[in-house]
């Protein structure tokens, strides 16, 4: 029995992290790129500036203290074909491990245009979330461990640089789903 | 000359000269020491100085971390706002798309 949880614990790693690997040698390739690494430790410090930064920073810090690791891996081509929607194959395969699950998937042009979200929960609550967004020119992949507010981050929106640019349909629809 | 006779010669009485007593004297005095104060006061401008270093180097680490937090936040959002809009276009049935509605 012993032996056999030995086992299991070595073949499924419960609770380890989403690794971006696989997008090697993209950044030779890439007009331009992103990396971004923020472990729980750098996060800590990241969520000190924001607390006397008044409400917007408040709001900032509140996002930022219940995170636990950041990922980021974003590419900007010059021209279609710069890599292959295989290329996400090892991402998209670390994350048919249990716990995590596809709540968005969006398959356009053929194959050549993807976009995933998907989220993990443990306790029924949010653990951790992955967005690969991959269009032709731009390939984005983000990984974010910890409880994270979608919402939230969606509504940041004109706020800390991120542009404010309407949705299409949006407000037909209702505003946010 | 043998041994004895260069001993002798060596050993004898010779006028140490003018002052000798006074060098002798000057010479058991203690010597100026810096005062504790003078330490005490450079260790705690060293460890201030220190401390003011660190500070600033935290801090910029802090900021650097912050506009890392902030631009993998953008990304996401902008992302996550992508999302929205493909699923509200898939959403929305051809009519409604083609009357701009």
């Amino acid at each position: 029995m012993k032996q056999f949880l030995l086992v299991l614990l070595a073949v499924v790693p419960l609770g380890a992290q989403i690794r971006i690997t696989g997008l090697e040698g993209l950044e030779a390739k890439a007009k331009s790129s992103v990396e971004v690494g923020l472990d729980p430790a750098m996060l800590k410090l990241a969520g000190g500036i924001f607390k006397n930064g008044g409400a917007d920073g408040t709001k900032a810090k509140a996002l930022i203290d219940n995170l636990k690791a950041v990922t980021v891996r974003s590419f900007e081509f010059a021209q279609e074909g710069q890599y292959k929607i295989e290329d996400l194959a090892k991402i998209r395969e670390q994350l048919r491990a249990p716990g995590w699950s596809k709540i968005v998937g969006v398959n356009e042009k053929q194959g050549r245009e993807l976009t995933e979200i998907y989220t993990k929960s443990e306790q029924g609550k949010m653990a951790g979330v992955v967005i690969i967004a991959a269009e032709p020119k731009e390939l984005t992949v983000v990984v974010i461990e910890g409880n994270i507010d979608l919402e939230a981050v969606a509504q940041l929106r004109g706020q800390f640089g991120i542009p404010n640019i309407p949705i299409p349909f949006e407000s037909k629809k209702g505003g946010k789903e | 000359m043998n041994l004895e006779t260069e001993l002798k010669a060596a050993l004898r009485r010779q006028n140490p000269g003018p002052g000798f007593a006074n060098r002798v004297v000057a010479a058991t005095v203690p010597r100026r020491r810096t005062p504790i104060a003078v330490w005490a006061a450079t260790m705690a401008a060293m460890l201030v100085a220190g401390i003011a270093i660190n500070n600033e180097y935290q801090h910029r680490r802090a900021e650097r971390a912050s506009e890392q937090v902030m631009l993998a936040l953008r990304i996401t959002s902008e992302k996550l706002n992508v999302v929205r809009a493909k699923v509200l276009k898939l959403e929305t049935p051809e009519e409604d798309l083609e009357k701009g509605n």
